[in-house]
């Protein structure tokens, strides 16, 4: 059938979308939070209260939170990255994990101080990298199909460093499985004393501005995601689409590995095995709540880390099960990337536009 | 916007009338936060019950058991999360790995302070440790693993364990091997690692194997992969000798020893001293056989089951361990 | 009494912020073809697709045969009598017609078991009737476009219609074909039946309808005998843009070669010796089975060929774009490969320009938001830069690429199907800038399914009948018809 009539009324910019998706969702977790105290706890308004208080009750508390949404902003963005490039990358655990145990090595052994940080950090990246370079390959030299194998791929990585965290890599003195201590002089520091801050969010809020300044501001940016839409017709408007075919993964494992380098630097001060612990999985989760947008990563990831660290409040003051975060971040995903669902959510919160 | 601003307040409503979460901590209020689950898990039942006796005694205080799952890398954080309530003054918990975590968190929260029995650091203020010699435990199994094996004509007795661990490989392993040893010099230990503490089949296939290569007698430590252990003896008409108690209920047929702990009491009696106030903090104790806290339960059917003279080799051998015979000394870890 | 009248019909899209028709009016009589044109975007389809009780109107009334209905599905205007046949065949294609005309309606033995033999029979009766051609034990993917469309008639009347709305019949038929077509609807218009039929080529409404109404803007404008009318006049009417040129003004000055066909093979395409010289256009006229999709990827460098060689500037088409040669390519799946569909308009519009803009220039943004705007202008795209271009109608969207291809000055210009979803007026527009591109020195290869389209622009003409490349003398229309007629498959 034909065309549209009369011209639509502008559409609203895309921040502001953004930042409503982000309120609906965070509107929509509150509400299943409650449903969920209600479920499952015998005090369900002291269960939500702890749930949706707890994390937010103190200088020290919210400082915990952003530091726990800090690696999950920066695995995100490398998600959101490759997405807008139109690589579905499921490779994000395997990369975490893999920047980890680099970053771990490289702390502990190198020198310390400022320079086993560094060290370590790029460890990290490098790690990160390594694991995403095949898939990234593959779909330069062979169009590979890059969900298939950045999946495959980080199934392997888990199973590899799991094996030499628990192995050869293993402190034999240390009753957990983990590697070696990072001296305490290339841990990342504290920004303020007695409060859990390291550097980390500042970073990740300025990977995530730069991200943003790339899509939109700059012509590779808009050229990116014009590739990511439709190769064929990038190809076909002479952008560089060899590089588009690899650099985004790259990208994405990069920053998978400095957020994977993050944990190993941070409070844990070494890799544990399974540190990783489902960071790659609510990277993409963020970045599809974030709908797209680099800076609505950084509230997208602060909700996900509240969800969780109020699932562990609630848990603490109720029967509420800590899982219990799990499922409601996953309704909240589904909720938030639904289009159909969140149109009407939008509509009914928003009231209907006339011309 | 409207419905926006409903919804805000409704919530603001509800968060309003959800108690007093968050309040300055009371008197006494205990945690206990079990490092896996303590359901299946004699070590953490004890150490649960044992926390719920104490503060029963005591009226008033506030008492809550957190599990904190199989995943160590979630440790730090659920430990955290427990201390950042502001609700606890005292965290009790158990198991060799838990100081070093402990330490971080009182880093953060200098106002908690923590008990940790089965483990061992000293010097810091805000923890108190008690270890038990797991040397004599082991002692205690080896040897019946040892004289049972010999009795049936093998000269094998094998050690399965979820993953290697410092208290494994310095006190529990040499000591079963002391064990094997002092009941026959001519028996050998066969070692296999399950990998996690969790895996059941994985540790039932391990047990099966070596039962089948003329291994008689295993001793398992693996949390609740141990059931698949007994679960192979059971097949192959074997034994397995345990460790912490509760190991007869789990396998009435083919546990033929259990080197107890006294967990509960140790529990009891320590979170009681820290409760009424006594100075304990920065203490790292070490507790065995001559004080009561490592034993043998000789309930088991299976053990009673045993022939006369094996289980009167063993009475000798608990009542001179008991004596501190042989010495296994152990001043710190 | 009409047979089919919709009066004062309003109707928006509250999803998209829409309105679509403010008051739109439409009167059918029995015994007549009347013809709804306008605009892209004007409100066509949304009026047919009331009127056959796809949509329900917010205001207004309907009315059949004098009295007045509201229709709650299409089945509803079925009982009614009236009858859609869609743009786009909505037929089973591993049926047969006879099933396809049957389908929900099937008569059944004991009533309980299908009766094939019944349903071919009243199928193939109800084609003789009328004098249709299509066989009714024929399996609807063996089928041509034009006998696809004579079923979906025909499926149409066998629920009893008597009125007929044809969206865009003629879309996918050739010129005989669309005479075929025309013969049968004037033989239904003989028998009483009343026909809406929707298009916008000109040439059709005028050699077809009784009467044609035009749409602007969701409103009726007027309705007049078509008899009244002319070409230009009703280009005139459909947007009084006074672009209303048609035939080819501006003479060709060819130069050097530019895009060279030598022996090319392809699939079922070739060899092909063509030559495209710079400052000419070559058009090349063909029907869809005749490799016309090979020549276009050949043209534009999607593909290479099999044997021979096609070279641009004196290179093979694979190096072409990396040694920056300006080329324009408008393609026939504009969706596919002529924007990103959910990136904005103004990225679509603009990405021809991209890397003409210094990085600061490109982060103000300032220069590129003008420059898309007037690009956008030039073309008449009707849309909201930031909105996403799926949000365009079809004719904007061809456009849109247009504007965007054309502006890049380029030196070489493959044009696929210039004029598909453009009304006169755009139609006017687009062939315009085209030939301002062959005038400023391109070389320009347009094909095309259209006729039309070779006529008003080509310097020199060719058509492709089963692969292989026949020059035309002569421009007069039936030399160009009778090739293409023969041409056909």
């Amino acid at each position: 059938m034909n065309e549209l009539c009369a011209l639509p009324p502008p559409p609203q910019s895309r921040a502001w979308e953004a930042l409503r998706r982000l309120a609906l969702s965070s509107g929509l977790a509150l509400v299943l939070v409650f449903m969920v105290s209600v479920l499952v706890s015998d005090e369900p308004l002291k269960a939500f209260r702890a749930f949706s208080l707890g994390p937010l009750n103190s200088a020290r508390a919210l400082a915990t939170l952003l530091e726990a949404a800090a690696p999950l902003m920066l695995s995100a963005t490398g998600a959101l990255v490759a997405f807008k490039a139109g690589h579905f990358t499921l490779g994000g655990e395997g990369q975490v994990y893999a920047g980890a145990f680099m970053a771990a090595l490289a702390g502990a052994w190198c020198p310390e101080g400022s320079f086993g940080l560094l060290a370590a950090v790029m460890a990290g990246v490098l790690g990160g990298t390594l694991v995403a370079a095949p898939a990234a390959a593959g779909k330069r030299w062979a169009g590979a199909d890059v969900l298939l194998v950045t999946f495959l791929l980080s199934q392997a990585a888990l199973h590899v460093v799991d094996w030499a965290i628990s192995g050869p890599f293993r402190d034999a003195g240390n009753n957990l499985i983990a590697m070696d201590p990072i001296p305490q002089a290339s841990l990342l520091p504290r920004l303020v004393h007695n409060l859990p801050l390291t550097p980390v969010p500042l970073v990740a809020g300025l990977v995530s501005v730069g991200v943003w300044i790339f899509l939109s501001r700059t012509r590779c940016g808009t050229m990116l995601a014009l590739y990511g839409r439709n190769s064929r017709f990038a190809a076909l408007q002479n952008f560089p689409v060899r590089s588009f075919e690899w650099a985004p993964i790259i990208f994405a494992g990069a920053m998978h590995g400095l957020a994977g380098a993050a944990l190993s630097l941070g409070s844990n001060g070494t890799a544990v095995r399974g540190i990783s612990g489902g960071l790659g999985w609510n990277a993409i989760g963020a970045a599809l709540v974030a709908g797209g947008e680099p800076l609505a990563v950084v509230p997208a990831a602060v909700l996900f880390s509240w969800l969780d660290s109020g699932a562990r409040q609630a848990a603490i003051f109720t029967e509420l099960p800590p899982d219990a975060a799990m499922i409601i971040k996953a309704l909240v995903i589904m909720a938030a990337t639904a289009k159909p669902a969140y149109t009407r959510l939008k509509a009914l919160l928003g009231g209907r536009k006339r011309t | 916007m409207k419905r926006i601003v409903f919804l805000a307040l409704a919530v603001a409503g509800l968060w309003s009338c959800g108690g007093t979460g968050g309040s300055p901590a009371k008197p006494a209020s205990v945690a206990v936060f079990v490092p896996g689950v303590a359901s299946g898990s004699p070590i953490y039942e004890m150490l649960v019950s044992g926390a719920a006796r104490a503060v029963e005694e005591r009226p008033g205080t506030e008492f809550k058991v957190i599990e904190g799952g199989y995943d160590q890398s979630g440790w730090l954080d659920a430990l955290k999360a427990i201390a950042a309530s502001g609700e606890f003054d005292l965290i009790v918990t158990s198991n060799p790995a838990l100081p070093e975590l402990c330490v971080k968190v009182a880093a953060e929260y200098p106002e908690v302070r923590f008990f940790v029995a089965d483990a061992y650091m000293d010097g810091q203020r805000a923890i108190h440790t008690v270890l038990y010699n797991q040397l004599e435990q082991g002692y205690l199994v080896g040897y019946l693993a040892g004289a049972l094996s010999v009795h049936k004509g093998s000269n094998r007795a094998g050690l399965i364990a979820a993953q290697r661990y410092p208290t494994l490989d310095r006190l529990i392993q040499p000591g079963f091997e002391a064990g094997l040893l002092a009941a026959d010099p001519g028996m050998k230990l066969e070692y296999r690692e399950i990998g996690n503490w969790y895996d059941a089949n994985r540790a039932a296939e391990l047990a099966a194997s070596l039962y089948n290569d003329d291994v008689e007698v295993i001793l398992a430590v693996a949390g609740g992969a141990g059931q698949g252990v007994i679960a192979a003896a059971g097949s192959a008409g074997a034994s397995v000798v345990w460790l912490d108690g509760a190991g007869y209920q789990l396998g009435p047929d083919v546990v033929v020893g259990c080197a107890t702990l006294a967990q509960d009491r140790l529990v009891y009696e320590r979170v009681s001293a820290l409760l009424d106030g006594k100075d304990l903090w920065g203490v790292a104790d070490i507790v065995g056989a001559t004080d009561g806290y490592v034993g043998f339960d000789r309930d088991g059917p299976a053990y009673k089951a045993l022939p006369e003279s094996l289980r009167a080799e063993m009475d000798t051998v608990m009542a001179k361990l008991a004596e501190g015979k042989p010495a296994f000394t152990l001043d710190s870890f | 009494m009409d047979a089919l009248a919709l009066v004062g019909i309003h109707k928006s899209f509250p999803d998209t912020g829409t309105v679509a028709l403010s008051g739109a009016d439409l009167r059918v009589a029995r015994g007549e073809i009347h013809a709804l044109v306008g605009e892209n975007g004007a409100g066509k389809s949304t009026l047919a697709r009331i009127a056959c009780g796809m949509l329900a109107p917010d205001r207004g009334g309907i009315e059949v045969r004098g009295s007045a209905v509201a229709f709650r599905s299409r089945r509803d205007a079925e009982r009614a009598g009236i009858g859609l046949v869609p743009q786009y065949s909505m037929l089973a294609e591993g049926l047969t017609v006879a099933q396809n005309i049957s389908l929900g309606h099937e008569p059944r033995r004991l009533g309980l078991f299908y009766d094939s033999r019944r349903a071919e029979y009243e199928a193939a009766m109800l084609a003789q009737r009328y004098g249709f051609s299509v066989p009714a034990d024929a399996v609807v993917a063996a089928l041509g476009p034009s006998q696809r469309r004579e079923a979906e008639i025909l499926r149409a009347m066998a629920r009893g219609a008597d009125i007929l709305v044809l969206d865009e019949p003629t879309s996918i038929l050739d010129e005989s074909e669309t005479r075929t077509l025309f013969d049968l609807l004037r033989r239904l218009r003989a028998a009483g039946a009343a026909i809406v039929y929707i298009s916008h080529r000109a040439r059709e409404i005028l050699d077809l309808a009784d009467r044609v109404t035009v749409l602007r803007d969701g409103v009726a404008l007027t309705t007049l005998a078509a008899g009244q009318l002319d070409e230009c006049g009703l280009a005139e009417l459909i947007a009084p843009t006074g672009a209303c040129a048609s035939g080819r003004d501006g003479a060709s000055a060819p130069g050097q070669p530019v895009l060279q066909f030598l022996g090319a093979e392809a699939g079922p395409l070739g060899p092909v010796d063509l030559v495209v010289r710079s400052g000419e256009i070559v058009g090349v006229a063909a029907f869809a089975g005749n490799a016309m999709d090979t020549l276009e990827d050949l043209s534009a460098g999607v593909r290479l060929p099999d044997r021979g060689t096609v070279a641009a500037f004196g290179l093979s088409m694979d190096r072409l774009r990396r040694r920056g040669h300006r080329i324009a390519y408008i393609p026939t799946d504009r969706e596919g490969r002529g924007m990103s569909l959910r990136s904005s308009l103004r990225d679509n519009v603009l990405a021809g320009r991209l890397s003409g803009y210094s990085p600061v220039e490109y982060a103000a943004r300032k220069t590129p938001h003008a420059d898309a705007l007037a690009l956008a202008k030039s073309m008449d795209v009707q849309g909201h830069m930031a909105a996403p271009a799926e949000a365009l109608s079809g004719g904007n969207r061809q456009r849109l690429v247009l504007a965007r291809e054309l502006d890049k000055r380029p030196e070489l210009v493959v044009v696929a199907n210039p004029s598909q979803g453009l009304d006169p007026a755009a139609r006017s527009k687009a062939l315009g800038a085209i030939r301002k591109a062959r005038d400023q020195g391109a070389a320009v290869l347009v094909l095309s399914q259209d006729p039309d389209d070779i006529r008003d622009l080509a310097d020199r003409a060719f058509v492709l009948y089963r692969g292989k490349l026949k020059p035309i003398d002569s421009e007069e229309a039936g030399g160009l018809s009778a090739l293409l007629t023969g041409a056909r498959t």
